[in-house]
């Protein structure tokens, strides 16, 4: 076992996957100089310019040239330096990536991989800061994962390579080097579409993914000891597919439900979440199905107590559960 | 040679579009005014948290 932060548990379980199958190549920008967030350091000295390829700034030129690779037997894992940028890409991604299998009724499958970080919380300002994953959360035939913690991120990024769909792998930025945990020397993966209960309580259930499962986390803590509620946290870890399964026995467990996310409120991933259990789990219900999300505004400030004001935080989410909790 | 900003710069030379001397004196400009502008931006107050919600769309009788 080894303390490792996001960032380099990411790093690792590419380096792995690399070493496991010569197939498996990285292509990006800066990807031979090690990424702009590191998570390549050393790829070309060990895998070549073959295996670690620098690629133009051209996302669309990124992706589409995976998908091709992918097609003749290379399974690529495509780097977009900023979530934001994958929207140059977003026709390759949805109109080929996602839907080659199908509409070649089953002959060609993408098992393509396109890592990006994503998020908000560094001051990043409108091009470094976005949430992406409800665009692509709505498209059938893509798998979409959000990951927040070390030991989880290796796990779902190893399970994603050995995908044989194409898999979105949002990263966030802000839990790269947020804090170490532990990871297993052996190799390990985790399913994709499988939530992880980080956290079980009786009277209500917090439904959450990305960074905001930390937040979540801190604001579980406070109101337990200022408050005296015991709250169950979910993270997600996927949200194409979603574990529903987890999500619905916990709300019919405790009859309330506070769903956060960090994307603007209108469209965002929540709200799928909110409908489900509306929909199928609505005679256990002891109160509204809530959401937590940022304002309808872009993340567009640089300045930290502006972002701070748009972005869910551990005051925040306290603040909802309790009034949720009152209710 | 590749960097398409310097590339530029000398097929603006090459072209006769302008010269280097004006070319220079464009950056300096230039530098003035981003300095300015940073200076300008460093020394401002904070802006209110509310602003946040300000001209995501066009306002009533706005610009």
């Amino acid at each position: 076992m080894a303390e490792k932060t996001m960032v380099e548990a990411i790093r690792d379980g590419m380096f792995e996957e690399m070493k496991r199958d010569e197939r498996v190549i990285l292509m990006g920008e800066d990807v031979g100089e090690g990424g702009v967030f590191r998570a390549s350091e050393g790829f070309l000295d060990e895998f070549g310019p073959e295996r670690c390829m620098d690629t133009p700034l051209a996302e669309s030129s990124i992706v589409g040239a995976a998908i091709g690779a992918s097609l003749n037997g290379v399974i690529p894992i495509a780097e977009i330096q900023f979530a934001d940028f994958s929207h140059p890409a977003f026709d390759q991604i949805v109109s080929e990536a996602a839907r080659i299998h199908y509409r070649s009724n089953g002959t060609w499958s993408a098992p393509i991989v396109v890592r990006t970080p994503y998020g908000a919380g560094i001051h990043g300002g409108p091009y470094h800061s976005q949430s992406i994953e409800a665009y692509y959360a709505h498209v059938p035939g893509l798998k979409v994962v959000c990951v927040a913690t070390p030991y989880d991120a290796k796990g779902l990024l190893k399970a994603a390579i050995r995908d044989p769909n194409p898999v979105l792998f949002l990263e966030h930025k802000k839990a790269y080097r947020l804090y170490r945990e532990e990871i297993p020397d052996e190799d390990y993966t985790i399913p994709i579409g499988e939530a992880a209960v980080k956290r079980e309580g009786t009277e209500m259930t917090l439904v959450t993914y990305g960074l905001m499962v930390h937040h979540s986390m801190k604001a579980a803590e406070t109101v337990e000891a200022e408050d005296g509620l015991d709250i169950e946290v979910i993270d997600l870890r996927s949200v194409s597919p979603w574990d529903k399964e987890v999500v619905l026995a916990s709300v019919a467990k405790t009859g309330k439900v506070l769903v956060v996310y960090e994307d603007n409120l209108t469209g965002g991933f929540g709200a799928e979440v909110a409908a489900t259990i509306a929909q199928e789990v609505f005679d256990h219900l002891d109160g509204p199905v809530t959401r937590l999300a940022s304002p309808d505004v872009p993340v567009a400030a640089f300045a930290g107590p502006l972002e701070e004001y748009i972005l869910p935080n551990p005051e925040k989410i306290a603040k909802a559960i309790r009034d949720l909790a009152a209710y | 040679m590749k960097d398409p900003l310097i590339r530029f710069a000398a097929w603006i030379e090459e072209h006769g579009v302008a010269d280097r001397n004006e070319l220079n004196a464009l950056r300096e400009k230039i530098a003035i005014e981003v300095d300015e502008a940073s200076e300008y931006a460093e020394n401002a107050p904070m802006a209110e948290p509310e602003s946040v919600f300000r001209h995501v769309y066009v306002e009533e009788g706005g610009a």
